[in-house]
């Protein structure tokens, strides 16, 4: 079928993409003008330390056979080990994999639900109080600091009011780990406790999240439906006769969201790859959190497996992106 | 007798640059059972009246001043957008759209579009089996080849002439009394244009369905109407039975016209030397007369009024000297 | 959409090689300067973009003279650490008893001084490696395209991380990273924009006059190309300076005791709840430059490029 072709093409073009790409990570990592093998060991180490270190990591090794070594590991599905935590990447990675997944579906979800209903309405009720009051919204939407929303946040709701924890995921033992989903898991197993706090744990850093997501959303909805509006089909389906609410909500919405729902997947991809401050300020085990953690102690194994990881993250992510649209627009692929 | 009445018509439109006058007293009416043709140039109101027949034309920046639209009688004007819904728009008055490949939605087979067109569009919801049944029917009557397959395609999957057969399908599935066809043939080939027009024309007299067919081209008016209406700046000119307009153009723009045909012409090829004036500004008593050869004084000065020259053919011009005019003169 | 000037010296191409070209344009541009100012100043909220803009530049060029305390960005006065906002500290003082206020306006500077330089460098890489890859459709085109979607695979904030990491952190090693980070967009968008020229006919018909490419690519294509990239260089000056933030909130980039905004909020966090003053300050300083850029660019897109409008009618 034509769909399967498609993807199929866009998967066959994605994998040099990612292959360059972690041979410019790994070009990137070893980079540093100072002396890995000393980054690692740290201040105080003795020369036989940081040389020990050299040869148990390979840095002493030219460049391109580390680099080859790390091919052919890639090659087997092995991500490499951390340094700092000392397990596989791949386990660390698919141990916090669910704590970001679960929070980029709830400010998606969350930013979505609200972003595309107010966009329309404002496009619907063009230049009234409620189109004014989106746009002021959506432009500080764009213009605000995750981190800066975040620290906000924290101290407001969480310092000041103390409504909601600080930081961290839950404040009571986990659920049982049915799907590693906290909200999910406490619903599944009726554990009322872990619900609540799961919950209360989830809110801030998802509206943090969910703010500028719904900015741009609601933004594009938008334009598209007021885009949309204008066009010589409105028209004609208005003057044959369709009610006003089946042009809106069936023929107007369709058109109008083709590029809402490209912009969904980009939020959505680069959720996914991991929203690295925002985890770092509410100190949540994500895989954001990973990658500054990484990054910040030079841990080259967990570096380049989280930057694989979000390269991955995101071509999926795009290219389910694209077949929504390819199935959304049929003029997309029939070619 | 007459189905449509658009009587003494003013309509406004308010832009930046000020207040563009597009439909100025316009009169003209459109009998039970016969095709009428509204000529003009591009420009004159002609999509404008359209749309205000429809109710389709935006409030703001459009301003309806003066005037009413009667269909069997009622005024459309007044009526409320339920009741034009709900009665009028694809049930009695349908349309035909200028170009069906923006008209169509094109994210929705065709299918489901002219399905809900007739089901929304009856007086009657019709089930959608039933609905089915009637496009399919329908289709075949505007010599669709293999219906039941069409309706699961896209719009952009047809050629042009195959989807002006679906629109007009589209128009003539819930038996209006109206059809309204906007220039239905200018986004067709010549080759095309023809078949279609027969086409429509057959359909249209096997039911007798009135249709006000609005077109810039003199040739369609000359094969497929029975009168015809000559619209310049906002205004109708001359307003006849089609043999009785050609043979007789009485209004200086329709004889114009009529000779700036290229096959009337030998050597160079002239026009009607020009412009039409800006409606935001127009121009004072008759808005043709700073372009018409005949123009005496009093044509700068006072709009003339609509005469009855021959039988049925009527004339807006001050040179067919009527009450109007003595009384100006006086 | 008529154009606003048409060429009719092509023909000279083959004569007299020194000939002024007008460049042939897609869609209307308001012509000249005086157009563009007037067309900004009737739209309300650019001029308040505009405002804010022009807030910034003069509060860091004039920093030295506007600030109280301009001595504070080295200088410590550990007697007067967290005071709360007062005449004296109109924002308060931070942990090392200086004043927040004069920090900020310095901290503009640097803020100015990043995003002007990481831009204007982006947009220097961007404008030819975007035309030619753009232009034509040989490898080298290819591998521009190639490298430009690697670069973008990561997310933004990785990439540029990981970079500044790598480099050790400073200011100009920040730059770089930045750089780096956002020299793909604008090639792409270089590329969608020439592609989309490309198709117009007047380039055919410059191609069938015998206009080598290169007149066609500098002469034709870029000032169609200018429009865009322009609004779009506005909206990413605000982009690139949250990333700044954000890398200064990590402790990359300019190193204590430079006032940049970024660090300066991580700085404050420890003394949450009580100094809030230390951590909403270059917070909203953040969010006021950045919203100036964007509403001038959005202004700017409304003017410039009718066929991009988003979210303004």
């Amino acid at each position: 079928m034509n769909v399967l072709n498609y993807v199929a093409q866009r998967v066959v073009t994605l994998i040099p993409t990612l292959i360059g790409l972690v041979i410019l990570t790994f070009f990137l990592s070893r980079v540093v003008p100072a002396d890995p093998a000393a980054l690692i060991a740290g201040e105080g180490a003795s020369r036989q330390q940081i040389e020990a270190l050299r040869q148990r990591y390979g840095f002493d090794q030219p460049l391109l056979t580390q680099l080859g070594i790390y091919l052919a590991q890639l090659a087997t599905g092995n991500l490499g080990t951390s340094i700092y935590t000392g397990r596989p990447v791949l386990t660390d990675l698919r141990e916090r994999f669910p704590a970001t997944l679960e929070l980029t579906l709830v400010s998606i979800a969350l930013a979505t639900l609200l972003g595309i209903p107010l966009g329309m309405f404002a496009a619907l009720k063009h230049n009234s109080w409620l189109d004014h009051s989106l746009r002021a919204c959506t432009t500080a939407g764009l213009a605000i600091t995750g981190f800066w929303l975040a620290i906000m946040l924290q101290l407001f709701f969480s310092m000041e009011l103390d409504l909601f924890p600080l930081g961290g995921r839950i404040g009571v033992p986990e659920p049982r780990a049915l799907t590693g989903f906290f909200l999910l898991d406490a619903l599944l197993s009726l554990n009322g406790t872990a619900f609540l706090s799961a919950l209360k744990h989830i809110t801030l850093p998802a509206l943090t999240l969910a703010y500028p997501a719904f900015a741009t959303i609601a933004r594009f909805t938008r334009s598209g439906v007021l885009d949309v509006m204008q066009r010589d089909f409105i028209l004609y389906e208005k003057a044959m006769g369709l009610p006003h609410l089946l042009i809106t909500f069936k023929y107007l919405l369709r058109n109008a969201l083709t590029s809402t729902v490209a912009q969904i997947g980009l939020l959505f991809g680069s959720l996914l790859a991991g929203a690295v401050v925002t985890e770092q300020v509410y100190d949540w085990p994500g895989l954001g959190l990973y990658a500054v953690e990484s990054i910040m102690k030079f841990d080259y194994q967990a570096t380049l497996g989280i930057t694989l990881w979000a390269g991955v993250a995101y071509g999926a992510v795009n290219l389910m992106v694209e077949l929504a649209q390819a199935i959304i627009d049929p003029r997309v692929v029939r070619r | 007798m007459a189905i449509l009445e658009i009587n003494d018509l003013v309509v406004d439109f308010e832009t930046d640059q000020g207040i563009v006058q597009a439909i100025d007293h316009l009169t003209l009416n459109v009998r039970e059972g016969e095709i009428v043709g509204l000529v003009g140039e591009s420009g004159c109101g002609k999509t404008t009246v359209a749309r205000c027949i429809l109710g389709v034309i935006p409030r703001p920046p459009a301003r309806v001043r003066a005037g009413e639209i009667l269909f069997e009688g009622e005024d459309l004007l007044r009526m409320s957008e339920a009741e034009l819904t709900t009665r009028i728009r694809g049930k009695a008055i349908t349309l035909i759209p200028q170009d069906p490949l923006t008209a169509l939605n094109p994210l929705f087979p065709v299918g489901v579009q002219l399905g809900d067109m007739l089901r929304w569009g009856t007086r009657r919801r019709h089930q959608p089996k039933a609905s089915r049944e009637r496009i399919i029917s329908m289709l075949q009557q505007v010599q669709m080849p293999s219906p039941e397959a069409q309706l699961g395609k896209y719009p952009h999957e047809f050629s042009g002439g195959q989807r002006q057969r679906l629109v007009i399908a589209a128009a003539l599935a819930p038996a209006p009394a109206l059809i309204i066809a906007d220039e239905p043939t200018s986004a067709l080939d010549v080759t095309v244009q023809a078949q279609i027009l027969l086409l429509l024309k057959s359909l249209v007299q096997e039911r007798g369905t009135s249709v006000l067919l609005i077109t810039h081209d003199l040739g369609v008016v000359a094969k497929l109407c029975d009168r015809v209406v000559v619209m310049y700046a906002g205004q109708e000119a001359e307003m006849a039975p089609t043999a009785s307009a050609f043979t007789h153009p009485s209004h200086p723009y329709t004889w114009k016209l009529l000779e700036s045909l290229p096959e009337r012409q030998q050597g160079d090829i002239q026009g009607i030397p020009g412009v039409v004036p800006p409606l935001i500004d127009p121009p004072q008593g008759c808005r043709f007369h700073t372009r018409c050869e005949f123009a005496i004084p009093l044509c700068r000065q006072h709009q003339p009024a609509a005469l009855e020259v021959l039988p049925d053919h009527w004339v807006r011009c001050h040179l067919f000297p009527g009450e109007a005019s003595y009384a100006c003169h006086a | 959409m008529k154009p606003m000037v048409l060429n009719t010296r092509m023909q000279a191409e083959t004569t007299a090689p020194r000939v002024r070209y007008f460049p042939h344009r897609l869609w209307p541009v308001p012509s000249g300067w005086w157009l563009l100012g007037q067309k900004i100043l009737r739209d309300r909220l650019a001029v308040v973009g505009l405002c804010i803009l022009l807030g910034l530049l003069s509060t860091a060029v004039l920093a030295p003279s506007l600030a109280p305390f301009p001595e504070d960005i080295t200088a410590t006065h550990p007697a007067q650490r967290l005071r709360a906002p007062s005449w004296e500290h109109p924002l308060g003082t931070d942990t090392l008893g200086r004043d927040i206020y004069s920090r900020l306006l310095f901290g503009g500077r640097l803020t100015l001084i990043i995003s002007c330089t990481v831009v204007g460098v982006c947009m220097a890489i961007g404008v030819p490696t975007g035309l030619i890859a753009g232009y034509y459709e040989n490898a080298v085109s290819q591998l521009i395209l190639r490298l430009a979607d690697i670069f973008l695979a990561v997310p933004r904030v990785i990439l540029a991380l990981a970079m500044a990491q790598a480099l050790g952190p400073s200011l100009p090693n920040l730059i770089l990273a930045l750089t780096v980070t956002y020299w793909p967009w604008f090639t792409l968008i270089v590329v969608a924009e020439t592609r989309t020229v490309k198709k117009a006919t007047f380039v055919e018909a410059t191609e069938a006059l015998g206009v080598r490419p290169w007149r066609t690519i500098l002469y034709h294509v870029l000032p169609n190309v200018l429009s865009p990239l322009i609004v779009r260089s506005t909206l990413s000056m605000g982009l690139t300076i949250m990333t700044a933030a954000v890398l200064g909130f990590l402790g990359m980039g300019a190193q204590p005791p430079a006032p940049e905004w970024g660090a300066m909020i991580a700085e404050a966090r420890l003394y949450l709840p009580d100094a809030l003053w230390y951590a909403t300050a270059p917070g909203l300083a953040i969010f006021l430059v950045v919203m100036g850029f964007n509403l001038l660019g959005d202004a700017l897109r409304d003017i410039l490029d009718p066929r991009l409008r988003r979210g303004r009618r």
